[in-house]
C-alpha cells in the first residue's frame, strides 16, 4: 500500500445526540485522513467530540440516542457509514480496531482473558479455539503480560489496571488491523504505566505498520507519539498541523491556551505522578444546545475581535500544511 | 476449592436450621391447649370428656412431666434422627408422611419456579432490547398486570375458563391421578407474579449491563448481535435476577399451601392444612421444619449460583 494515500478518511462528519431540547450537535462537519503507518493525534479538552467521532469510525455510537447526520467516511473504497452491518462486524476488530480509555471495564469480568482474547480470532480468522488459544497466548507474550499461559485462565479482576490495559491493546491487535484507534489509552493509569504503554503502542505500531488514531487531552502524550495533530473543540477541528508546527508555533488561540494550560516539569516531578493542570483556559466550553452563532470559542478567546461574534471562521491553510479556524493571525 | 466453598457454606447453614428445630419446638409450647389432650385427637372441648388418669398416661408417654430443658433435648435429637414424632390422627410418622407429601409440592415449586424463570428473564431481555418501543410498553404493561394479579383469583379464573367451560385440563387431581396436565393450571396460577417480578429485574438489569463498557468492547471486536447479548449482556446481568428467583422461590412455598388445597393436589400444604383442622400438633411442626430447612437450601442454592456466575465472588 502507498504511503501517501489515506487508509481512513472522515469528511465532513456530523453526529447529533438526542436530548430534551430536540437535537444537539456533538461533531460539528469534521475531516481529517490518517495514512498507512502514520500517528493521528486528536485532541481537546473534555466533551469536544473526540470519543464520539471515533466511535462513528466503527459505527458504534449507541443509537438513540446518538446518530450521524452527515457526512462519509472512507475505508478504502467503502464509506462506512453506509456499508452493511455484517460489512462493519466484519471490519471491527479486524481490520479496524479499538482500545478504550477505562481499562478498569472494558473487559467482561465474567470471562476469562484467554477467552475473551479467542473472540475475535475465531470470529475473523476462523482459528479453532485450541488455535486461538495459541495465538492469544503470543498476544500476551506480544504485550509484555509476565507468565502469559497463567494469565489465559485468569479473570480481569485479578489484574492491575496497566495489565488490563495491556490485554485490550492485545485484544485489539489480535487480527493485525491496518488502523487502530486509542481513545486516550492511558488517561486511567498512572504515569510510569503510561509510559510503558505508549512505549509499547509505538513499538508495536512500529513493527505491524498500522495507523494509530491516538485520541486524548493530552498534549504530553501527543508529543509523545503523533506524528501528526488535529486539535477539536466544541465538536470542530479548529486546528491541523504535523506535531512539529503546532508545538513550534500554534495558530490557533485554543491550542494557544492548551499549551498554556500544561503544567510545567516541576510541578509534574512535585506532585506524586498525577499531572495538576496549572493554568486552565478560563472559562467552559458552551454547551452544545447554547453554542454562539460566530465563532465557537469567541466566548473564551483572548483575541476576539468584532467579527468572531458575527461570522464563523472557516479552515484555512495559514502556512504549508498548517490549517486553523481563526480570523486572526498569532505571531 | 468450590468443594472448600460448599462444605463451609453448608456449616454457615447449621445455625439457622438449629434455630429453625428450635422454632418448631417453641410453637409446640406456645399453642394454647393442652398436647396430651391434642394427643388424644381431640378438640378443647373434649378434654373433659376423658379421664384424669388417661391423660395423666399420656402426658408421660409424650414426656411432658419431665423439664422443658429436658423435653427440648429429646425432641432435638429426636429430629436430628429424623424422628419428628407420630400424627395424633393416625399414629403414623411424621417424617414418613412428610416424605410422602415434600416430593409432590417440590415438583409444582420447581416447576413454577422454572417456568417464571424462563418466561420472565426472556420477557424481561425481550423488553430491554425494544426499549422505549412499543414491543417494550407491551412488555412491561403484561408484567404490571401479571405483578398485580392474585394468584387464587388467577386460579380460580382458569379453573373456570380452561377446565370447566373447555374441559382441557382437569379441575384437580394429583399427578399421579392425571399425569402433568394435572400441573399446568397450578403452575400457571402461581407462576404469573414471580414471572413478572423476575421480567422487571432482568429488564433493569439487562438495561444496565447493556449499557456498560464492556459491551461496547465486544461489539468492537465485531461480535454479533446475539453473541453480544447472550454471551456478553445476559450473564452479566444474572445476579440481581437469581436474587430475585431464590426470593421467589421461599415466597410460593407460601402461595403453594393455598394452590395445593384448591387444586386437591397432595402435598406440605394439604398435609398442613388437614394438620391445623386436625390440631395435629406434630405434622405442623414437622411442616415447619421441612419449610424451614428449605428455606435454608434455597439460600444456600442461591450463594452457590453467584459463585458459579460470577469468579469474583470470594470462595
Ligand atoms: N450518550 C450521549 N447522550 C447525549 N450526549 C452525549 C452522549 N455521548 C456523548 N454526548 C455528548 O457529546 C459530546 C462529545 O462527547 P465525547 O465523549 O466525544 O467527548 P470527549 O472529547 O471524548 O471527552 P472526554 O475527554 O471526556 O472523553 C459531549 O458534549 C457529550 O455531552
Ligand atoms: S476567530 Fe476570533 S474568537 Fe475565534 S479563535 Fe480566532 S480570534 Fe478567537
Ligand atoms: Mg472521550
Amino acid at each position: 500500500m502507498e504511503m501517501n494515500k489515506p487508509i481512513l478518511q472522515l469528511q465532513g462528519l456530523r453526529t447529533e445526540f438526542k436530548t430534551g431540547s430536540g437535537w444537539v450537535t456533538a461533531v460539528d462537519d469534521l475531516s481529517y485522513s490518517v495514512n498507512p503507518g502514520e500517528t493521528l493525534g486528536i485532541v481537546g479538552e473534555s466533551g469536544c467530540g473526540k470519543s464520539v467521532s471515533s466511535l462513528c469510525v466503527l459505527r458504534l455510537l449507541p443509537e438513540p440516542p446518538g446518530r450521524i447526520s452527515g457526512g462519509e467516511i472512507w475505508y478504502g473504497g467503502e464509506d462506512l457509514t453506509k456499508v452493511a452491518e455484517t460489512r462493519i462486524r466484519d471490519i471491527r476488530g479486524n481490520e479496524i480496531a479499538m482500545v478504550f480509555q477505562e481499562p478498569m471495564t472494558t473487559l467482561n469480568p465474567l470471562m476469562t482473558i484467554g477467552t475473551q482474547l479467542c473472540e475475535p480470532i475465531m470470529k475473523h480468522q476462523g482459528l479453532s479455539r485450541k488455535d486461538a488459544m495459541q495465538r492469544a497466548h503470543e498476544l500476551l507474550q506480544l504485550v509484555r503480560i509476565p507468565d502469559a499461559k497463567h494469565w489465559l485462565k485468569g479473570y480481569p479482576h485479578e489484574m492491575s489496571g496497566g495489565m488490563r490495559q495491556r490485554v485490550v491493546i492485545a485484544m485489539a491487535l489480535a487480527c493485525s488491523p491496518k488502523v487502530l484507534i486509542a481513545d486516550e489509552p492511558t488517561t486511567a493509569l498512572d504515569v510510569t504505566i503510561q509510559a510503558q504503554i505508549l512505549a509499547l503502542l509505538k513499538e508495536l505500531q512500529d513493527r505491524l505498520g498500522m495507523a494509530v488514531i491516538m485520541v486524548t487531552h493530552d498534549l504530553g502524550v501527543i508529543a509523545e507519539v503523533a506524528d501528526r495533530v488535529v486539535v477539536m473543540y466544541a465538536g470542530s477541528k479548529v486546528e491541523e498541523a504535523t506535531v512539529e508546527d503546532l508545538f513550534a508555533r500554534p495558530r490557533h488561540p485554543y491550542t494557544h491556551g492548551l499549551f498554556r494550560a500544561i503544567p510545567d516539569i516541576d510541578s509534574i516531578t512535585s506532585s506524586e505522578g498525577a499531572p495538576t493542570r496549572l493554568e486552565e483556559i478560563p472559562g467552559m466550553v458552551p454547551a452544545l444546545d447554547a453554542m454562539p452563532s460566530g465563532c465557537p470559542f469567541s466566548t473564551r478567546c483572548p483575541f476576539v475581535i468584532e467579527r468572531c461574534l458575527a461570522e464563523r471562521p472557516i479552515l484555512e491553510e495559514k502556512a504549508p500544511g498548517h490549517f486553523a479556524a481563526c480570523f486572526r493571525e498569532l505571531s | 476449592m468450590f468443594f472448600k466453598f460448599v462444605i463451609r457454606r453448608v456449616l454457615f447453614s447449621i445455625p439457622t436450621i438449629v434455630g429453625i428445630v428450635t422454632l418448631a419446638f417453641l410453637l409446640g409450647k406456645l399453642i394454647p391447649g393442652d398436647p396430651a389432650v391434642a394427643a388424644l385427637g381431640l378438640d378443647l372441648d373434649g378434654a373433659s370428656t376423658v379421664s384424669q388418669e388417661e391423660l395423666e398416661r399420656v402426658r408421660t408417654e409424650l414426656g411432658l412431666d419431665r423439664p422443658v430443658i429436658v423435653q427440648y433435648m429429646s425432641w432435638f435429637g429426636d429430629a436430628l434422627q429424623g424422628d419428628l414424632g407420630r400424627s395424633s390422627v393416625n399414629r403414623e410418622s411424621v417424617t414418613a408422611l412428610i416424605l410422602r407429601a415434600f416430593p409432590n409440592t417440590m415438583f409444582l415449586l420447581l416447576t413454577t419456579i422454572s417456568t417464571a424463570a424462563l418466561i420472565g428473564i426472556s420477557l424481561g431481555v425481550f423488553s430491554a432490547l425494544h426499549r422505549g418501543k412499543s414491543a417494550d410498553l407491551v412488555a412491561r404493561l403484561v408484567t404490571i398486570v401479571g405483578v398485580s394479579t392474585p394468584p387464587f383469583w388467577l386460579a380460580l379464573v382458569l379453573i373456570l375458563v380452561f377446565a370447566f367451560n373447555l374441559n382441557l385440563f382437569p379441575m384437580n387431581g394429583s399427578v399421579a391421578e392425571h399425569g402433568w396436565t394435572a400441573l399446568v393450571l397450578p403452575t400457571a396460577s402461581i407462576a404469573l407474579q414471580p414471572a413478572a417480578l423476575i421480567a422487571r429485574m432482568s429488564r433493569s438489569s439487562m438495561l444496565e449491563v447493556l449499557s456498560q463498557d464492556m459491551i461496547r468492547t465486544a461489539a468492537a471486536k465485531g461480535l454479533g448481535r446475539w453473541t453480544i447479548i447472550l454471551r456478553h449482556g445476559l450473564p452479566n446481568a444474572l445476579s440481581p435476577v437469581i436474587t430475585v428467583i431464590g426470593f421467589q422461590f421461599a415466597n410460593l412455598m407460601g402461595g403453594a399451601v393455598a394452590i395445593e388445597v384448591l387444586f386437591g393436589m397432595p402435598g406440605l400444604g394439604s398435609l398442613l392444612i388437614n394438620a391445623i383442622f386436625e390440631n395435629d400438633l406434630k405434622v405442623i411442626q414437622g411442616v415447619v421444619v421441612i419449610v424451614g430447612i428449605t428455606f435454608a437450601l434455597t439460600n444456600l442454592a442461591v450463594d452457590l449460583l453467584y459463585s458459579v456466575i460470577d469468579p469474583r465472588i470470594k470462595l
